[in-house]
């Protein structure tokens, strides 16, 4: 949930200002955020930072790497630059060569005698993704003794290696006195500082980067690493012919044979031609290089759940909308078919739009569906169509699928594991909760998706087989293995329901039935074959609130609903069964 | 007897965080005036000259042999560049003492006492603000009579060219009474200055990324939200959602430069970037072979097999990853599958001279697929690893999982964000904090072998809370190490954690966790008894992620910078949680 919310975009502890707590240098710690009077109180989300000193001036400057823009900043520490450092680096011999673990002491010897000690430790891996410079660094501020500014101060430095015990056990490596000021690499063994001078300082001029201006329309392209089957498309066109593009089979998935770009738009928005592009430009390249072209206008559609057909039915009167949508689109130019969507269409394609972008919604129309020969998707665009897009996305499939991955970001670089196949599980989740049953059913059955033999798909696939040659008691075993695998399946709830049903076992196959049910509410096979179980099993008063239920969503005359009222009048009365005849709740 | 004006006013401070009207006005000159600055002229010269070398970047990977680290040719014989003026922070505080409220009589008189607080605020910046106005909390409490106080916490920063910048804290109580109607009634007001921080001259910190790094197609990837490649980006690219990319300083290519890796989120490759004799940053990933596209949260480079140059070892949300670094640039040599890898942290275990690494896993509940339980203790995450390294050969990494030989697998099972080496106990060998999440963390003490045993409770560090940065150093200059904690601190998770009927049928050592789960960093300085002490102090760092210790201002005692913010608004508006 926190999560979706994230997704929209929704802020959760955002806006914090980055915090810098100053040591207030007296025995008695006390630390002070002085973040804003410092500039380092930037409200991005940060999350690593390291130390490096970027302009070899000596003091540790600070690298900082956010989830906002922009997701990197150098922060150039001006604040210490009135104070005298002192830069170590380590060399291991007998220990690790770089030295990880070892612990530097510095005494600083003032011109009163007083010794201040600073430690500092060599780390890999400090704070939170980060490792900060090696050189290790000590500050001595600038301060005046005996009224004059203390210089080039005498330090003796001292190297705990890792391994060589406590400080009590003489373990410490003494590498004598060397000056404020300077830089030093210290060898292990060697007893010996030897300086290192530090490059000129450089002069970095404040310039933050800045993200570019979002562009005028919300111009997207978005490339799958992998090509991924989507569930069919009902579609209707003029003159009431209609039909199903794209979709799953248990054999794969359904193409086209060619290259297809399915253009979404919404005919009853006035601006929306003018939002399309050029699909002139489109028409004409998709001419020459064979590509299917196809327009789906979502304002021609009839909405979900009302089936009845448009033109030439109950309501001649009515003009097809479609004929709006082809003189539109004719005027700009568009020489693909024209479809108006049907059954969850409309409700299929924001979802997968949505679901590329991993968001909740979809951005506005239109969209651009690009698919493989075989049916396969594998661009997405979002707003205005440009001349040259189709050269762009027929470059990709011009590609070998290996290398699809390489062709999905803008930025090139090397896969160490390359992505794998689209998780249809989320578009199933959210067709599921748009109440899509058909296209949630075609995912359940088509997927493709066989890269483990223990699991449920492969196993509710065996358990089908066994259904279709009649062999009730091996499906049976084969559901309930995939249960196991994954007891929220509603396949395979439906398919062991179906089992025990043809076995005769109808108490159970009732109460399997009611399972499948819960999965999957929407689903009226189920609904019909829970009251013909109930009616097997006795408990007439469930079969009737079933067969009430049936009548209501499919009508009285539906072949279904006639089956089932024909069972639950022939059934014999509850008084022949002994007790069964439960309540439907 | 009701002011119509003044609760206005409370109706403008309620909503949170709210900015003061007229600072408002202020934040938009801030953001026209750094963009003309960008426009008047950035030294870029060094980028328009193009590849300093001539030819592909990946040349820049020198061998390491040439270049030792005492061997690289000086620059410039002299020390850094002669001392600037000193430059001091003035920090003024003054208790919090009980705030007098002068009832107010009218309108006129409760108008004067707020003129009053805001005089002293002004005094203390020595100017009106010219920067912002934030409120930082605010907190309701019953008063006598019925009354409520309502107390806010208020920053002002003032920044005026060459005058320095000044903070300053102030307090203001407002007490109000609720009418029959849900109408409220102000009883008076009150307030007091709590602090001041000043810089004179010039801003003490600058964001010299561009100068640096310059304007190309690298740059410009860093330049964008993680919510914008998300946009451009296919799912499956792996942009995540929570951005946790972090970065490497090391000296890459062994030229006694150190340079910069930056690790990058899905479909952005990674990039490093390379430091040029002349202090100039080239990108040169490709030509190293660790332009590696896949999401990456951490990078450790490291010496695994002693033969001078470094090697990589790489967080991925898929595993550990490790290139060795050979004559041929980075080749894979080894990885070990784990979801959601976090922070890396490199230290010889066993003493025998061959750097090990541990590697934190976080299982990711914020995709519903593994949801801490319970919130305030849990260890239904998943192990971290210990790789131990028994490499022989220069260039033929030996690797092994020996997290359970190790005992790391003690307390293993939760949602570690990062760990840490360090010997606090000073007896010789790295022993090894871990921050987790939702729960507590480990302080796994080194017996000298490589074998660990988690003493965190008895050492006083287990710090209950959603842990996530860890760092040890010697703050208050005692010589023993002290650690700090990033955690999670939110203002409206205290108030709701504080509340009585919170958790009302949990009991009370369970409430004070949940309290101490939203209380914000911690500091634990080491004791003389060898345990650690909890201190009060830099616990306000909101909800912080990679705090480290630095010394900010060169007086040789270390301060602490904390990066915070989980998920800011993709658009401005809109409530936070």
């Amino acid at each position: 949930m926190l999560n979706e919310s994230m997704r929209r975009g929704e802020p959760w502890s955002g806006g914090e200002r980055n915090a810098a707590f100053l040591s207030s240098g007296t025995a008695s710690l006390d630390l002070v955020d002085a973040g804003p009077a410092l500039g380092l109180d930037q409200p991005d989300d940060g999350r690593s930072a390291a130390r490096l000193d970027v302009d070899f001036d000596g003091d540790d400057d600070l690298i900082v790497t956010n989830r906002t823009a922009p997701r990197l900043r150098i922060l150039a520490n001006r604040l210490a630059d009135g104070a005298e450092h002192l830069g170590v680096r380590l060399a291991g011999t007998t220990s690790n060569r770089d030295a990880i673990g070892a612990v530097v002491f510095a005494e600083a010897v003032g011109a009163s005698g007083a010794v201040e000690t600073q430690r500092r430790t060599r780390t890999a891996g400090s704070g939170y993704l980060a490792q900060s410079s090696a050189w290790l660094r000590f500050g001595f501020g600038a301060r005046a003794e005996g009224g004059r500014v203390l210089r080039a101060r005498r330090v003796k430095l001292k190297v705990r290696w890792p391994g060589s015990g406590g400080p009590g056990s003489g373990g410490l490596e003494d590498f004598g006195e060397v000056r404020a000021g300077r830089r030093y690499v210290l060898v292990q063994g060697s007893g010996a500082a030897s300086e290192a001078p530090a490059p000129a300082t450089l002069k970095l001029s404040a310039s933050p980067l800045v993200p570019p201006a979002p562009g005028p329309g919300a111009r997207r392209r978005l490339v799958l690493p992998s090509p991924t089957s989507i569930p069919g498309l009902d579609v209707r066109a003029r003159g009431d012919r209609t039909g199903k593009i794209f979709g799953l089979t248990p054999s794969g998935p359904r193409g086209t044979g060619r290259n297809t770009v399915v253009a979404v738009w919404d005919s009853t928005d006035r601006a929306a031609t003018a939002g399309l592009g050029d699909l002139a430009a489109l028409t004409a390249a998709g001419a020459e290089a064979s590509v299917m072209l196809v327009s789906v206008d979502l304002g021609a559609g009839a909405p979900v759940g009302d089936e009845s057909p448009g033109p030439g039915d109950a309501d001649a009167a009515r003009p097809d909308p479609l004929d709006f949508s082809g003189t539109r689109l004719a005027a700009v130019g568009w020489g693909g078919d024209i479809l108006a969507p049907r059954g969850e269409t409309s409700v299929i394609l924001p979802e997968l739009v949505a679901w590329r972008l991993d968001r909740s919604d979809a951005p506005a129309l239109p969209w651009f569906f690009i698919f493989e020969p075989d049916g396969r998707l594998a661009v997405v665009r979002t707003g205005p169509w440009q001349a040259g897009d189709l050269a762009a996305d027929l470059e990709v499939f011009a590609q070998p699928l290996a290398q699809r991955p390489a062709w999905s970001t803008p930025y090139p670089g090397r896969w160490a594991d390359p992505p794998g196949e689209a998780d249809l599980g989320r578009l199933r989740a959210r067709l599921q909760r748009r109440g899509a049953s058909v296209a949630v059913r075609e995912l359940e059955l088509g997927r493709i998706k066989t890269t483990s033999l223990g699991s449920a798909e492969v196993k509710i696939r065996l358990g089908r087989t066994a259904l279709e040659r009649g062999d009730f008691v091996g499906a049976l075993a084969r559901f309930e293995s995939a249960l196991l695998v994954e007891s929220s399946s509603v396949l395979a709830r439906r398919g062991r329901a179906y089992a025990l049903h043809r076995l005769g076992r109808y108490t159970e196959a009732l109460e399997e039935w009611t399972r499948a049910l819960d999965l999957d509410p929407a689903d009226t096979d189920t609904l019909a074959n829970r009251a013909l179980a109930a009616v097997a099993a006795g408990a007439l008063g469930i079969a009737r609130e079933d067969l009430i239920e049936l009548t209501r969503r499919e009508g009285a005359a539906a072949p279904v609903v006639r089956v089932v009222r024909r069972a639950v009048e022939e059934a014999p009365p509850p008084g022949d069964v002994d007790g069964s005849a439960g309540g439907g709740g | 007897m009701t002011f119509a004006l003044l609760l206005s006013l409370i109706g403008l401070l309620v909503q949170e965080p709210v900015p003061l009207q007229a600072s408002r006005l202020l934040e938009a000159e801030e953001v026209s005036s750094a963009t003309s600055q960008l426009v008047a002229g950035v030294d870029l010269a060094f980028l328009e000259t193009g590849d300093p070398l001539g030819g592909e970047s990946g040349a820049l990977l020198a061998d390491p042999d040439a270049r030792g680290v005492t061997e690289w040719s000086p620059r410039s014989s002299a020390a850094w560049a002669p001392l600037a003026a000193p430059r001091s922070v003035d920090v003024q505080r003054w208790s919090e003492r009980s705030l007098d409220l002068d009832p107010a009589t009218g309108p006129e008189d409760a108008l004067d006492d707020v003129r009053a607080v805001f005089a002293a605020v002004t005094a203390a910046l020595g100017g009106p603000p010219t920067r912002r106005a934030e409120i930082s909390s605010k907190s309701v409490l019953p008063a006598a009579d019925g009354a409520w106080d309502v107390r806010f916490r208020v920053r002002h920063l003032r920044r005026a060219p060459g005058q320095g910048a000044v903070s300053v804290r102030s307090i203001w109580l407002v007490r109000v009474t609720v009418g029959a109607d849900a109408s409220l009634r102000l009883l008076g007001w009150a307030g007091a200055v709590t602090e001041r921080v000043a810089l004179e001259g010039a801003p003490a910190f600058e964001d010299v990324t561009r100068t640096a790094l310059g304007n190309n197609p690298a740059t410009q990837a860093l330049a964008n939200s993680i919510m914008t490649l998300r946009d451009e980006l296919d799912v499956d690219v792996g942009v995540g959602l929570l951005g946790h990319h972090g970065v490497a300083v090391a000296d890459v290519n062994g030229d006694g430069l150190e340079d910069l890796y930056l690790c990058q989120p899905g479909g952005v490759p990674n990039q490093l970037w390379l430091r040029l004799p002349g202090g100039q940053f080239i990108e040169a990933a490709r030509g190293g072979g660790l332009d590696l596209v896949d999401a990456t949260t951490s990078a450790l480079f490291v010496d695994l097999d002693r033969d001078a140059d470094l090697d990589v070892v790489l967080g991925l949300g898929s595993g550990v990853v490790i290139l060795a670094r050979t004559e041929e640039g980075y080749v894979e040599a080894a990885r070990f599958e784990r979801s959601g890898i976090t922070s890396l942290a490199a230290a010889d275990v066993n003493l025998d001279g061959r750097l090990d690494v541990y590697a934190c896993a976080y299982a990711n509940p914020y995709d519903g697929s593994t949801f801490p339980i319970p919130y305030h203790d849990a260890e239904n995450g998943q192990g971290n690893l210990l790789i131990a390294n028994v490499t022989e050969e220069s260039d033929r990494l030996l690797l092994g999982d020996a997290t359970a030989e190790c005992g790391l697998d003690q307390a293993g099972s939760r949602f570690s964000f990062a760990a840490t080496f360090e010997d606090f106990d000073d007896d010789g060998d790295p022993d090894l904090y871990v921050a987790n999440d939702f729960g507590r963390n480990a302080l796994y003490v080194n017996n000298g072998t490589g074998y660990f045993t988690n003493q965190a409770s008895a050492l006083g560090v287990e710090d209950v809370a959603a842990g996530m940065g860890a760092a040890f150093a010697d703050m208050d200059r005692d010589g023993q190490v002290d650690l700090y904690v990033s955690n999670m601190e939110s203002s409206a998770g205290r108030r709701v954690t504080g509340q009585q009927g919170f958790l009302g049928g949990a009991d009370e050592a369970t409430r004070s966790l949940f309290r101490r789960h939203a209380k914000g960093n911690s500091l634990f300085l080491r004791s003389a008894d060898g345990g650690f002490k909890e201190s009060e102090l830099a616990t306000k760092g909101h909800w912080a992620w990679g705090s480290i210790p630095v010394d900010l201002d060169g007086n040789g005692w270390l301060d602490l910078f904390v990066p915070n913010g989980f998920v800011s608004a993709e658009r401005p508006g809109g409530p936070d949680l």
